[in-house]
């Protein structure tokens, strides 16, 4: 059990959430992130104590909120600058952008496993499976778990590459943007 | 971030992290910004794979891919254990194991014949050592002048009568001059005791059945007898050259002195006069040997006489030599009964050794380099001998002999005396590997120097007129037939 705290650990969480924001460049925005994720664990999330918990519970926070800032500079233009006429408005139900987006990036993951080899794709199906990494072992017959974490890891390598570098689609006006950006500043 | 860490990011995704491994990680996470940078890039995948819906799609994509790899390499096991690093370390070392058993054998193969040509010359050293040491012990007997005696009292040991010829062993006691000498003469002693054994007991044989004494035999005793007389007398005059076969080289009265055996043989059946066998080539070869001998001896006898009288105290030179015509004609009658000479020659091969001796090699076991081999030529009729090889295009190349005992140069326009060996350098058909580029030679003896050499080499030789036997050094060939006064050609094929 850590000895941390809650308070501990979401003062730490700011640091990392405001720097992981700055590297992903939304330098201006860093802190407003940091500080709705830590509002969101306050107010909906005062239960969730427990380091294992909280941190992944704030990853995703951090996630929605980010790829909440991606859309809403979608939709106001400031990736490809056209006229927020052209597009329809927020529907309330699934956003089907996201699905396609999601079912590409499926498509696109079951292509890059297909291209693995027999192990990596096996260690990667056990996992799907929820097997845990002592599982693992004993189904592959190794003697070290260390061997399995040394698979996994270049399996996990390999695979991140043949996905372009990211898990995420990266959106392209983003990046246009960007260099806009940094270009006149 | 921490390698041990990056290494349990996959479970991350999966959901597949223990508690413990959780707990290790997000602790890692708050104190690390990269490692909190992956885990957050990891959310992404963490998010596609929470579905259920995607979750199941990627995982029957893997199933299909499973199923099919499990069909396409379905010698899993086999294959499986034969890629572990210790199957692999086996099989590696039984492979070095297995080439370095080829090798040694091939090594062996190789090597053993070379091996056993150094144990064959090392045990020639050691003979001609034991032989040494003979020398030395006799070197050390009392003065020469005593060797008369030391002769007598071998004579009285062995209580076997000298033959009235024997009785020349008189002869050293005036060789006191030639202390150089002494060792020959001991093996000269040793060769007449050996020599007069056998007559005495060839002699013995006929006795015993009452039928008359082998002249044959006697012959050679007399012609051995004659030669140690001879020898004696040479080293009294130096400027004298040896009377008996003065050109016939060791390995020629060597050869001579083997064919002790099969005149033993003969003169037994003689003398129980049963029917001889068919004479052999190498009796064709030496047939008649014993006139020629006698025909040398008597006109070196004549010649010197008068040297001899002088240095012969006891030995009656008129009596020796009314004996001696007596055995010869007694034995040209024999010898002509019994064989008749043949045309040809011996050939044998030497080689060099590593301790620059020179040994007898034999010409179907010569391996490695040819460069230093020798082919030994010995006719039994004086005449010209060439040796000629086919280098292709009906071009024959001649090869120069050189004459074995002096190596002074070529013998003079191919002429050679009988028995005398004349060498054939074999590199001059070699390589400069030394391997043999040509396999066979051609050797031509003629009585009379050959004008149209063309004639004789080209066609073949037809070998029913030839008669082959080798021995385990040599190689007999003669042609029976007398009528014959063609070259005698012989082909000798150089195996490798």
């Amino acid at each position: 059990m850590s000895g941390l705290t809650r308070e501990d650990i979401v003062r730490q969480l700011r640091e990392r959430i405001v720097a992981f924001a700055t590297s992903r460049g939304v330098r201006e925005s860093a802190e407003d992130f940091a500080q709705d994720v830590l509002m969101v664990l306050h107010e909906k999330y005062p239960h969730v104590t427990e380091l294992t918990e909280l941190v992944p519970l704030s990853f995703q926070i951090l996630r929605y909120k980010m790829l909440d800032q991606h859309r809403k500079m979608m939709r106001r233009g400031e990736y490809n600058q056209e006229s927020i006429d052209d597009h329809p408005l927020v529907d309330s139900s699934d956003d089907p952008s996201i699905q396609v987006e999601q079912k590409e990036r499926v498509t696109q993951l079951i292509a890059a496993l297909q291209q693995l080899g027999e192990r990596c794709q096996k260690l990667f199906r056990l996992k799907l499976e929820g097997h845990t990494f002592p599982e693992i072992l004993n189904i592959f017959g190794e003697r070290s778990i260390n061997t399995i974490y040394t698979w996994d890891s270049r399996c996990r390598k390999q695979l991140l590459a043949l996905m372009g570098g990211h898990w995420e689609a990266q959106p392209i006006g983003g990046n246009v943007q960007r260099r806009k950006r940094e270009t006149e500043g | 971030m921490s390698k041990s860490w990056e290494q349990i990011l996959g479970g991350y995704a999966t959901d597949t992290l223990t508690e413990e491994e959780k707990r290790q990680l997000f602790e890692a996470a708050l104190h690390d910004q990269a490692l909190f940078d992956t885990l957050a890039d990891e959310e992404a995948l963490k998010a596609l794979l929470a579905d259920p819906q995607a979750r199941q799609q990627i995982l029957e994509s893997l199933h299909a891919s499973g199923i099919s790899q499990e069909t396409v390499a379905s010698r899993p096991r086999r294959v499986r254990w034969f890629r572990r690093p210790s199957t692999l370390a086996w099989a590696g070392s039984l492979a070095a194991m297995g080439l370095a058993l080829i090798f040694g054998w091939q090594m062996e193969k190789d090597w053993a014949p070379l091996i056993q040509q150094e144990q064959e010359v090392e045990r020639s050293v050691s003979e001609k050592k034991v032989k040494d040491d003979k020398q030395e012990a006799f070197r050390a007997l009392p003065a020469p002048l005593e060797n008369r005696e030391q002769v007598a009292a071998l004579q009285s040991r062995d209580e076997i009568p000298f033959p009235s010829v024997a009785k020349l062993p008189s002869v050293p006691a005036v060789v006191p001059e030639a202390d150089d000498d002494r060792a020959d003469m001991a093996e000269s002693v040793d060769h007449l005791r050996q020599v007069q054994g056998a007559l005495e007991e060839y002699r013995r044989v006929p006795e015993e059945e009452g039928g008359p004494l082998s002249p044959f035999m006697e012959d050679q005793v007399v012609q051995d007898s004659k030669a140690f007389v001879d020898a004696s007398q040479s080293q009294v005059e130096p400027q004298v050259q040896p009377s008996i076969m003065p050109e016939a080289d060791e390995v020629g009265q060597s050869e001579a002195f083997k064919l002790a055996p099969a005149r033993e043989l003969a003169a037994a059946q003689v003398a129980k006069e049963e029917p001889l066998p068919p004479p052999g080539a190498l009796d064709l070869f030496y047939a008649g040997i014993g006139a020629d001998k006698q025909k040398t001896l008597e006109s070196k006898l004549d010649s010197k006489n008068q040297t001899f009288a002088k240095v012969s105290n006891e030995v009656s030179m008129s009596e020796a030599k009314e004996e001696n015509s007596l055995i010869t004609q007694g034995n040209r009658v024999g010898g002509e009964a019994l064989i008749q000479r043949a045309k040809g020659i011996r050939y044998s091969f030497l080689r060099t050794s590593a301790k620059k001796e020179e040994e007898l090699a034999d010409g179907q076991n010569i391996t490695g380099d040819w460069r230093d081999v020798r082919l030994a030529i010995e006719p039994n009729e004086a005449g010209f001998l060439y040796v000629f090889a086919h280098v292709g295009m009906g071009k024959w190349q001649q090869i120069e002999g050189t004459t074995r005992l002096e190596r002074r140069g070529n013998p003079e326009d191919g002429n050679v005396q009988a028995f005398q060996s004349v060498e054939f350098r074999l590199g001059v058909i070699t390589n400069r590997f030394g391997q043999l580029v040509i396999s066979s030679v051609v050797v031509l003896l003629s009585p009379t120097a050959i004008e149209n050499v063309g004639k004789w080499l080209n066609g073949s030789v037809s070998l029913s007129e030839l008669q082959i036997e080798r021995t385990d050094d040599s190689v007999y060939v003669v042609r029976p037939n007398p009528t014959l006064d063609t070259p005698l050609r012989v082909d000798i094929t150089l195996e490798e």
